[in-house]
């Protein structure tokens, strides 16, 4: 019976063995921070950490309402920010049917030519706020 | 003897508990290794569809001396404007009748073509992995027939750092629609196997997306072949890795993520948001990475972890560079 009961628990610690969720991708840092325009809260966007070193990947999500959270490759990062705005009363009409134009209203300093950089360290908390302005 | 007096027959209740959780345990090692052999059946279906398609690709070749254009030029007035490599191979992957009676229809853009011809489902250009397929959308209609497949475009504009070793890709305009964005296919592109001088093995021809969305009325996403063109849905970029978290980019997305997929497959709608540029990239379901076929018609899996610099030299026809292992 002991013995039985022994070899049932045996198995059931043996069979549950292996099965913890796999961590992610070695190097991969969790990387949170806040972007604000002109000190308002950037409400939809999108940032984008490039790799300066290596093979130059790059990790990307969204921001909303002025927060962002992803993984990063440790190492140094160029960091690019969008976002845009619907222009009122301007179409597009290439696909034959209008449809509502809008623009990318961050300068060009902090995304197509960046001057935002970020360290991703593996130690230490990795917060990086980007408070960017129009001129 | 004294034994079999003790307990006749049978068993008692603690015996049988064990081989219940003995049959359990082996049950719950067997179902998920049954659910990852459909997954595999599913992905080797995959590999099939690329690779008739890199064979109607050979085909064409083979009658016409060049590969499809990726995308034709739209000139106002003529007829089917935005017809792209998909009307081109019908005939070699088995759809001359629709070919047919798309080639005799008098529509001016190609998403005005009888309804029968531009929703009719074309299973080899489809991957069973995807919970999307077979799509209909991303041409502007939302029955349009969506694939799973586009064409290796290239990276965009890119120039070399040779101050590294060996020398860096860096990717300055990341647009795929424009002239000339590196790969094989592109606009009005007129390649053939001697343009891809890094070798036929060494560059990709076309690769797989997802569909995030069927039954939606958007433009650009993979696989929107009636109509999509000129918005990016043609072709796939390699300017990043595979089922990257860097969004794709195109005139207006069915969604713009997908939270069961890799990396949720964001999307960023070009159009309302301004932004420049038109790009898909590889995306799949399957567990790690995506299935391509190169320009000599081997399908290969790459993985979400290559190395984007070999990815690069992947994707341009003629880099120069040494690929290395993958």
């Amino acid at each position: 019976m002991r013995t039985s009961l022994a070899l049932f628990v045996c198995l059931v610690l043996g069979a549950s063995l292996g099965c913890s969720p796999s961590t992610s991708a070695p190097d991969m840092q969790i990387v949170e921070g806040t972007v604000t325009f002109d000190g308002k809260p950037i409400e939809t966007g999108r940032i984008l950490f490039r790799q300066t070193e290596g093979d130059g990947r790059a990790y990307s999500t969204e921001i909303v309402e002025g927060s962002y959270k992803l993984e990063v490759k440790q190492g140094p990062s160029e960091v690019t920010i969008t976002a845009s705005r619907l222009i009122p009363g301007k179409f597009d009409n290439s696909n034959g049917t209008p449809e509502q134009m809008g623009e990318m209203y961050i300068p060009a300093r902090y995304n197509r030519k960046t001057e935002l950089n970020a360290l991703v360290t593996p130690d230490g908390k990795n917060q990086f706020a980007f408070d960017l302005v129009s001129k | 003897m004294n034994r079999n007096q003790e307990s006749p027959k049978g068993f008692t209740l603690v015996e049988l508990l064990v081989v219940i959780a003995i049959i359990g345990v082996l049950i719950a090692l067997l179902l998920p290794a049954v659910q990852q052999a459909r997954e595999a059946a599913r992905r080797s279906q995959c590999v099939n569809h690329l690779k008739q398609l890199g064979l109607a690709m050979h085909n064409y070749q083979s009658t016409f001396g060049i590969f499809p254009y990726g995308q034709q030029t739209e000139v106002g007035g003529n007829t089917h404007r935005r017809d792209c490599w998909y009307q081109r191979i019908l005939p070699f992957i088995e759809q001359r009748a629709m070919s047919d009676a798309y080639e005799s229809d008098p529509a001016e853009y190609v998403m005005y073509v009888a309804a029968n011809v531009r929703t009719a489902e074309v299973f080899t250009l489809t991957c069973p992995s995807d919970p999307g397929a077979p799509g209909h959308g991303a041409s502007g209609s939302s029955t349009s027939f969506q694939g799973n497949y586009g064409m290796s475009c290239g990276p965009g504009k890119y120039s070399f750092n040779t101050s590294t070793s060996p020398a860096t890709i860096s990717v300055t305009s990341m647009d795929i629609v424009g002239s000339d964005p590196g790969g094989m296919f592109y606009r009005e592109s007129h390649n053939s196997f001697r343009d891809c001088t890094d070798g036929s093995s060494n560059t990709l021809m076309a690769m797989e997306g997802i569909v995030r969305k069927s039954g939606v009325s958007s433009w650009g996403e993979t696989g929107g072949y009636w109509g999509g063109a000129p918005h990016g849905s043609f072709g796939i970029s390699v300017a990043e890795t595979p089922n990257t978290s860097v969004a794709d980019r195109l005139y207006s997305c069915s969604v713009t993520s997908v939270p069961g997929a890799p990396s949720h497959a964001p999307c960023e709608n070009g159009n309302s948001g301004g932004l420049p540029g038109r790009w898909n990239f590889a995306r799949s379901y399957h567990p790690g990475g995506v299935n391509s076929v190169m320009v000599d018609g081997s399908v290969h899996f790459f993985a979400d972890t290559i190395n984007r610099q070999t990815w690069l030299k992947l994707g341009i026809r003629s880099d120069g560079q040494v690929i290395g292992e993958y």
